[in-house]
């Protein structure tokens, strides 16, 4: 029986036959998976086969929640979502803050599950238990400000909306969906997905009170953990300066994406886009996450920039459409931000496609006549601004781009090593030449190319978690356990989203025993740390068996991006590369997965191999087999 | 010798000033240099940890290079060299 954290309960819609059930899940279920990705990952490797379209009406799109959205803590305001990946047409997840988590488990479900497809466009109004499908047409073609806007209005203002924008409508493959204006499911292209089913919107509004296992317990350890949270260096940090304070010293210490990767120094520029100017001249105002005590997020109240409807850049934007295209313009930065953000794109994508093309256009590879007369030239703002709208419309040379950086790299053959990207998708804005702790995330993450699966760079700045023996780091230039670092952390990761939590906290001091502390409080249970590293670990490994059976290659997959295996010749990187073999290897050892494919016995360790999940997981390639 | 020390990010609030000129003896370290800037106990510890060891996550640049590719943090430092001292940054 569920104490605590859960409803048992998952909302499924079919949206071509308008059929709307639910499912339910007992304790030993929510155990096993526990919720966001875990049980995002579980569900999607049962309905999805080889064949299953990402864009057709078999892909499944999951939104869930986790134990932790049940209480009402700072760092609970995340929810994560998954399907089969447009971008990669592999794994595909993407985790956010905002309301649609906490306000999803308030409605009574832990997760909503979409498959099939609507004749005309629907959006899914799920209120206390109940859920409809009704009439989206009206909202066609509305940008997610527009949309969030009208739906507050007409249906209820309190509601949490997540809409996706002619970004998503278009099938951008790289498509995010919005959570009120403010978080961003941005990878993987499930704003894609939502447009593929004809879903403009979800609608959500929740009253109840979801089952807290032991509410004193709860607020007597979560006391604790806030007011030690509270106090942390890092939480002032990031509460008055946010993400953009990183800039100036990445571009120092050279993690920052410089002109595609391929320039080693940019300081004034750098100082262009980063705080203290960021701050000061957009007046930044913070804009919390619910129940949070950082509000990392960014409003910008100065009236001269664009109408502050949405946040505003944060580090990985400002690093992929900024410092990535050499674009020291913060009003043009800003500007595409506000388009991406009601588009619905994901800014990272952008940048690496955009660094790809800007590239190609300096060699000569992509001339004005292919791009209606815009000179894709570094650092101009103009061509940046106008190739987003392009893109989110699939107009001209946009359409091409809105289909990733494989399908460039495929129309124009020779210029992978313009395109950083891992199973099509474009790494984040992190030089694993700076941290070798990236390496992991960057060749072998199972979403493709990100810097959070998991972020390692922790370990090197000294991160550490002690409650499974990771006692201290290695120099960020030194290969020793990187490739040990990058499972366990990958590990971890997918266990924080799964709680599902914002792991900025972490670096506030609270620690892998705290988040346990809480979990068992709020669902009643004795979990360990170690057990919650193997919860991750398990996730990961149904991630990568499911990858397996979309056909993924991991030998041919997970290898260094071309750029990152020269070294820079100056700044804070310089001289250094990873020795990505040797990382990767030490990654799949400590993952029992020889050559990237998991043992039986690591299978069976970790609970894989009972008939459920041998089915669940075998489903793909099953399927696949009787069709061929 | 004078020598030129850059901070970033939090450690400008904790050393109080965005940069600043040491001078020091000739031949002197970077070790030298931070035992120069440490000059209150909440400077020494954002920079050593309790056994006086340089915390890793503080990174170092002499003349915009890392100091892994000299000497580390016994890196030997000349007249005019700059110095960037970085705490951990956290943003993803």
């Amino acid at each position: 029986m569920l104490k605590g954290g859960y409803w048992g309960k998952i909302l499924w819609v079919d949206l071509s036959s308008k059929k709307i059930s639910e499912a339910t899940f007992d304790e030993a279920f929510a155990r096993k998976y526990l919720g966001g990705v875990g049980l995002a990952t579980r569900i999607v490797s049962e309905h999805v086969t080889r064949n299953t379209n990402p864009l057709g009406p078999g892909n499944v799109l999951v939104f869930a929640t986790g134990p932790y959205q049940a209480a009402n803590i700072a760092s609970a305001g995340r929810c994560s979502c998954a399907a089969r990946a447009p971008l990669s047409g592999y794994w595909g997840e993407a985790n956010a803050g905002g309301h649609i988590g906490p306000e999803l488990k308030r409605a009574g479900f832990d997760a909503v599950v979409i498959t099939g497809r609507a004749a005309s466009p629907v959006y899914l109004w799920i209120n206390d238990g109940k859920a409809e499908i009704r009439d989206a047409s009206s909202l066609w073609g509305l940008d997610a400000v527009e949309t969030t806007a009208a739906l507050k209005e007409s249906v209820d203002a309190k509601a949490a909306v997540s809409c996706i924008g002619p970004g998503g409508e278009n099938l951008v493959r790289f498509a995010c969906i919005a959570n009120d204006n403010h978080g961003y499911f941005g990878r993987g292209g499930m704003g894609a997905v939502m447009g593929s089913k004809n879903l403009k919107a979800l609608v959500i509004r929740g009253t109840l009170k979801p089952p807290i296992a032991d509410e004193g317990k709860l607020r007597e350890v979560y006391k604790e953990i806030l007011a030690r949270a509270k106090d942390a260096p890092f939480t002032k940090d990031n509460a008055e300066h946010g993400q953009a304070s990183a800039v100036v010293p990445r571009e120092e210490n050279g993690l920052l994406p410089m002109k595609n990767f391929a320039m080693d120094t940019w300081t004034e520029g750098a100082a262009k886009i980063g705080t203290p100017y960021f701050t000061e001249e957009l007046q930044i105002k913070r804009w919390p996450c619910p129940a949070c005590i950082m509000g990392c997020h960014r409003r910008i109240t100065n009236p001269k920039y664009f109408p502050a409807d949405t946040g505003g850049p944060e580090f990985e934007t400002l690093g992929m459409i900024g410092s990535n295209l050499l674009i020291d313009d913060l009003g043009a930065i800003v500007r595409a931000n506000e388009m991406a953000n009601r588009y619905t794109i994901d800014t990272i994508d952008l940048g690496g496609v955009l660094g790809w093309a800007f590239e190609c256009y300096e060699h000569g590879l992509i001339t004005k006549e292919d791009t209606d007369g815009i000179a894709l030239e570094w650092g101009s703002g103009d061509a940046l601004i106008k190739m987003t709208e392009k893109i989110a419309r699939r107009e001209g040379i946009g359409n091409l781009f809105a289909e990733g950086l494989r399908a460039c790299v495929d129309h124009i053959p020779g210029t992978q090593l313009y395109a950083q990207e891992s199973l099509g998708q474009t790494v984040g804005a992190h030089d694993p030449r700076a941290f070798w702790g990236q390496t992991i995330t960057t060749i072998a993450s199972t979403r493709g190319g990100c810097h959070l699966h998991g972020f390692a760079e922790a370990f090197d700045l000294g991160a550490l978690l002690p409650e499974i023996g990771i006692t201290e780091g290695t120099d960020r230039f030194d290969v020793a356990k990187k490739g040990y670092a990058g499972a366990i952390y990958q590990d971890i990761q997918q266990f924080w989203n799964s709680l599902t939590w914002c792991f900025f906290y972490f670096f506030s001091g609270v620690t892998l025993a705290d988040q346990v502390n809480m979990l068992n409080a709020i669902t009643g249970w004795d979990v360990t740390p170690a057990e919650a590293q193997k919860m991750g670990e398990r996730i990961v490994c149904m991630q990568q068996v499911f990858n397996l059976n979309m056909g993924m290659v991991p030998e041919k997959e997970n290898v260094m991006q071309e750029r990152f295996t020269k070294p820079h010749k100056e700044g804070g990187a310089a001289g250094k590369v990873p020795p990505w073999q040797a990382i990767l290897q030490e990654y799949w050892e400590t993952k029992d997965w020889a050559k990237g494919v998991p043992s039986k016995a690591k299978l069976a360790e970790l609970g894989l191999d009972k008939l459920e999940d041998k089915k669940a997981l075998s489903a793909a390639v099953a399927r696949d087999y009787k069709k061929d | 010798m004078k020598v030129k020390v850059k901070f970033f990010a939090a450690l400008k609030e904790v050393f109080g000033v965005e940069e600043r000129e040491v001078e020091l003896g000739k031949g002197a370290s970077i070790k030298d240099l931070l035992d120069t800037l440490c000059d209150s106990p909440r400077c020494r510890q954002s920079v050593f940890d309790d056994s006086g060891k340089l915390k890793m996550r503080i990174q170092i640049m002499k003349n915009r290079l890392p100091i892994q590719s000299f000497d580390g943090i016994s890196t030997r430092l000349e007249e005019g060299d700059v110095i960037s001292i970085i705490p951990p940054m956290f943003a993803g």
